[in-house]
């Protein structure tokens, strides 16, 4: 499902078409994004479970691929501040680099905000032979690469996490801090790690 | 604040110095690209000697390929140092062309930027010529491979550049060293595990031997290109399927390989490698991105779990930092692999290009012309210039290393006396027979012709006639021959087999008519006759009589027009694309009357009717038929204007020729007689073509690309400073010798009727303003 952040009085509104019966997530570092960019959202059908447990779990895979394709590899850098790079950053534990630059390469960046900047900066940072990994949203606008620079001469691996889905699967999701509530309608609360979006209360 | 200062200090520094040398070469007489290239050849010299002295060895001397500037390639003379300490120095005898590199620099497209000068190339084969002090196990003359040579014949290189060739590589093969380590690396970080399926996106050096390095245990092996050109190669050389992406768009989302290798550079082919690579498949940049890929798609990649491997040759050291030698292993699994028949490169390596041609070889490259698989072979240059003694204590010789680019150089050749094939030879060499000529008409051009017969080995001046018997007699006396009262005198004597006409244009064709009817050769001077149906007529007469119908159209023989013409055959220009002659004279007022001597008082020369016109049948007509001797181009259609700025009014002064060759070519000629300021004459002839220039006058020298016995390519070549000759007695002498032996003289009727029929189109066009076929005049299409 797709949800979209446009302009309104009191600021940023997310908007919806989200059945009444339903409930969807976003990652807090999709919603980098600039007015109208249309964000992929995680839909749950919450009659009979526990969404927020659902949802964390569907996050939790994408950070448990990420980490997988950084296996023998440290230190580790993740982007954003979202769901999946809290999650991330608790499962990288000992290998977890607080930060990342030019002077400091980590062997491995964990990119999971999809911005073009972020994603560019992560390919300039890493280290020689260094694996970027791909698990960001690439909602805010196309990401235009060159190359040869860094992918090429450094012999970097670029690696695609598929997108965060719900699942039959049971796995527990490591402990994340709460998701925060937002309706369909209202402008967007303060900042969090993640979102609950509920449809807009009939009037 | 110190040490932010001193780039500024050290930029400004070498301002000052430049500055300094540009003055001082400008008053040695070099400007602009010139100094330029004198600074450069400087610099170099300097270089050298300073390699030289930091190992403190000599240098050794060759050939070397140098981009001097955007869009030129130059094959200059290089010095390198001998072998240092770790060092080898080795005769290249092929060097690989990376084509995708190479004409991406060339094109100066992005992440190709070069600075200039540059010596492109980066991979090569030869055999050992010397060794450092320390290295032991290589002895000269060992067959050797060598990763990031130059396109030179020498090179001297670290020990870890060179690799040993097994017996059975031939050297051509070897030269591709650079890329097998390439695409040998990119394999090897595929991984690829036995039974996947391969794809491989391009067809170039790089693509080609990738699929041919990978295909291994490969379950199926795909080729995708653009075109299906490279179709049958892909799939002799072990392919399973070939797509062209250009004529199947969709075909190749199917492909779900496992492994797909972008070889391209094209930084759009990425999204098509995406759609061919299998979910959780790998995909291995092997070819270098030239530019930004937008809209990277990321979707794709994360939706299949992609990985997009970076494969670049140097990620072999950064795989490999302790080594002292990364690159060795990747280069060996290559040779064992050709040692082994498991790869062939042959059409990697099939189009041998001539150093000399770099040039061309580039344009050709830019221009698509060539596509892939070209190697320099060095072995098509002389041995002795190839390895050769270079002295350490010498000044930069800015000359004799032809730098001097827009200057004709002395051509090397000659000052050490080697005879080039197309070098004008004794003309008077093979002469035979006696031919015994009577000379009809003793004005103005007589004096010259019987100074040629008399010069001529094989041929006498037997009889003079002029109306003017003075005339006549003054000759005859010169010269040794008799007089004749009558022109039917002259006839009627055995010992003359031949007529040389010396008259006003208008009596050509009676005369020559006459003089074959009674079985003599007929030799008239130029024009053929003062109207193309007159001279259809002499033709016919000469035919009709089996006597030989020659022009004296002399200037054909002058050395540079001879050395010219055998250039023009051998290529040195391509094929003809135009050509551009100016004459320019001021001819004085008693022309008009006595010609330029002065020796006989006649008005014919003003009269159209009998002159035929004015500067072009009577002065120009020698450079028609030089322009089509030494080109061979043949006029198809003539537009033309004349005018009379100053001369009698019935004939023109000025004359203005566009010209369409039958090949296509283009040709102008502008020429004047009543040009003040210009009374010693002032000629110009060009021609030219796609592979080189030709100046014949006034500065005969000609510019080629191509490689031409005893040439500097890229270099204007001086063609002047032959031995003089007389012409006349030139044509006179073959003329004789032809008819001895029964042959066709050089110069032959037909000739004479080619710019006979050019002439007449122009003054037709003129008088017409419209364009004319001197063909349709020859065949009476046209008109009588």
């Amino acid at each position: 499902m797709i949800v979209r952040l446009v302009s309104g009085e009191a600021g940023l509104v997310l908007e919806a078409a989200l059945p009444s019966t339903s409930v969807a997530y976003v990652d807090a570092d999709w919603l980098r994004s600039a007015p109208d960019a249309e964000i992929p959202a995680l839909v749950v059908d919450p009659v009979g479970v526990d969404p927020d447990a659902r949802a964390a779990q569907a996050f939790a895979t994408v950070a448990r691929e990420c980490v997988g394709h950084t296996i023998g590899l440290s230190p580790i850098y993740v982007t954003g501040t979202g769901v999946v790079a809290t999650i991330t950053r608790t499962l990288l534990g000992g290998r977890l680099a607080p930060t990342a630059s030019e002077a400091e390469r980590p062997q491995a960046v964990i990119e999971t905000t999809g911005d073009p900047e972020v994603v560019l900066e992560a390919t300039r940072v890493v280290a020689d032979l260094g694996v970027v990994v791909l698990a960001g949203e690439s909602s805010g606008g196309q990401i235009d690469l060159d190359l040869y620079p860094d992918v090429h001469v450094r012999g970097l691996e670029l690696v695609g996490v598929t997108p965060a889905r719900i699942s039959d699967g049971s796995d527990e999701a490591p402990p994340v801090p709460p998701a925060l509530q937002v309706t369909v309608g209202s402008p967007l609360p303060r900042a969090a790690v993640w979102y609950r979006i509920t449809p807009a209360v009939e009037r | 604040m110190g040490r932010r200062m001193l780039p500024a200090m050290s930029s400004r520094l070498k301002d000052i110095l430049n500055a300094q040398a540009s003055r001082r070469l400008s008053q040695l007489g070099y400007s602009g690209a010139r100094a330029a290239d004198a600074k450069r050849e400087a610099w170099w010299w300097a270089v050298a000697r300073g390699q030289g002295l930091a190992r403190r060895r000599g240098l050794v001397g060759g050939w070397g390929i140098v981009w001097t500037d955007v869009g030129k390639a130059e094959l200059v003379p290089i010095e390198v140092p001998r072998p240092g300490p770790g060092e080898v120095t080795v005769a290249i005898l092929a060097s690989a062309v990376s084509s995708g590199t190479e004409r991406a620099q060339y094109l100066r497209l992005p992440n190709a930027r070069v600075g200039y000068p540059h010596m492109p190339g980066y991979s090569a084969a030869g055999t050992v010529a010397m060794v450092g002090r320390d290295v032991t196990d290589l002895a000269d003359g060992d067959r050797v491979a060598v990763r990031g040579a130059p396109h030179a014949s020498v090179a001297t290189l670290s020990r870890a550049a060179v690799h040993v060739l097994p017996d059975d590589v031939a050297i051509e093969h070897a030269s591709l060293i650079q890329l097998g380590v390439i695409c040998n690396q990119g394999v090897r970080r595929a991984r690829i595990e036995p039974g996947e399926s391969v794809a491989v996106v391009g067809s170039g050096p790089i693509g080609a031997l990738t699929q041919r390095l990978a295909r291994g245990d490969t379950s199926r092996l795909t080729v995708l290109a653009r075109s299906s050109e490279k179709k049958e190669t892909a799939l002799r050389a072990g392919a399973d399927a070939f797509i062209a992406t250009g004529e199947d768009k969709l075909a190749a989302e199917d492909l779900s390989a496992d492994v797909v290798f972008d070889t391209t550079g094209d930084p759009d082919a990425l999204a098509l490698a995406v759609r061919a690579t299998a979910v959780g498949g790998r995909i291995v940049l092997l070819g270098s991105p030239r530019g930004t890929t937008r809209a990277l798609p990321v979707e794709e990649i994360r939706a299949k779990r992609l990985r997009l491997i970076g494969a670049h040759v140097e990620t072999v050291r950064l795989e490999r930092p302790s080594e002292p030698n990364p690159f060795r292993r990747d280069g060996d699994e290559f040779l064992s692999a050709l040692a082994d028949r498991r790869i062939s490169v042959d059409d990697l390596v099939e189009l041998a290009v001539d150093p000399r041609e770099a040039d061309v070889f580039y344009r050709d490259l830019a221009s698509g012309r060539v596509v892939s698989g070209a190697r320099f072979d060095w072995t098509l240059l002389a041995a002795d210039g190839r390895v050769r003694r270079s002295r350490f204590l010498r000044l930069p010789e800015l000359r004799a290393r032809g730098v001097d680019a827009d200057q004709a150089a002395e051509p090397v050749a000659r000052s050490v006396g080697i005879r080039r094939s197309w070098e004008p030879q004794d003309p008077f060499a093979d002469a035979v027979g006696e031919l015994r000529i009577g000379l009809v008409g003793c004005g103005d051009i007589a004096t010259h012709n019987a100074i040629g017969i008399s010069l001529a080995p094989n041929a006498t001046l037997s009889a003079c006639y002029d109306p003017v018997a003075e005339l006549a007699a003054e000759l005859a006396l010169e010269h040794g021959a008799e007089v004749t009262a009558t022109v039917e005198e002259m006839l009627a004597r055995a010992d003359v087999d031949a007529i040389f006409l010396a008259v006003p244009h208008h009596l050509h064709a009676p005369l020559a008519i006459t003089a074959a009817e009674a079985g003599k050769h007929v030799i008239v001077e130029k024009p053929l006759a003062n109207t193309l149906a007159g001279a259809k007529q002499m033709v016919e007469a000469a035919d009709r009589a089996g006597v030989v119908l020659s022009v004296a159209f002399p200037h054909r023989y002058e050395p540079h027009a001879v050395a010219a013409r055998r250039l023009v055959l051998a290529g040195a220009l391509g094929d003809v694309g135009g050509t551009l002659v100016k004459y320019f004279a001021d001819k004085p007022a008693s022309y008009w009357l006595g010609g330029f001597s002065g020796r006989t008082v006649s008005s014919w020369r003003s009269s159209r009717e009998q002159a035929g016109g004015g500067v072009l049948i009577m002065n120009i007509s020698h450079l028609l038929d030089l322009v089509r001797h030494v080109t061979g181009l043949e006029v198809d259609t003539c537009t033309a204007a004349t005018a009379t700025l100053d001369g009698p009014a019935e004939v023109e002064d000025t004359v203005s020729l566009t010209l369409r060759y039958e090949n296509g070519a283009i040709g102008a000629l502008f020429g004047s007689s009543a040009l003040r300021g210009n009374r010693g004459g002032s000629v110009e002839v060009h021609a030219w073509g796609r592979d080189g220039s030709l100046e014949l006058e006034p500065s005969p020298r000609v510019y080629t690309t191509r490689a031409a016995d005893g040439l500097r390519t890229t270099r204007w070549n001086s063609l002047a400073g032959f031995p003089a000759r007389d012409l006349r007695a030139v044509y006179v002498s073959r003329l004789a010798s032809a008819i001895t032996r029964g042959e066709e003289p050089d110069i032959t009727a037909a000739d004479g009727l080619a710019v006979q029929a050019l002439i007449e189109a122009a003054y037709r066009s003129s008088d017409d303003r419209e364009p004319v076929r001197p063909l349709d005049l020859l065949l009476g299409k046209n008109g009588p």
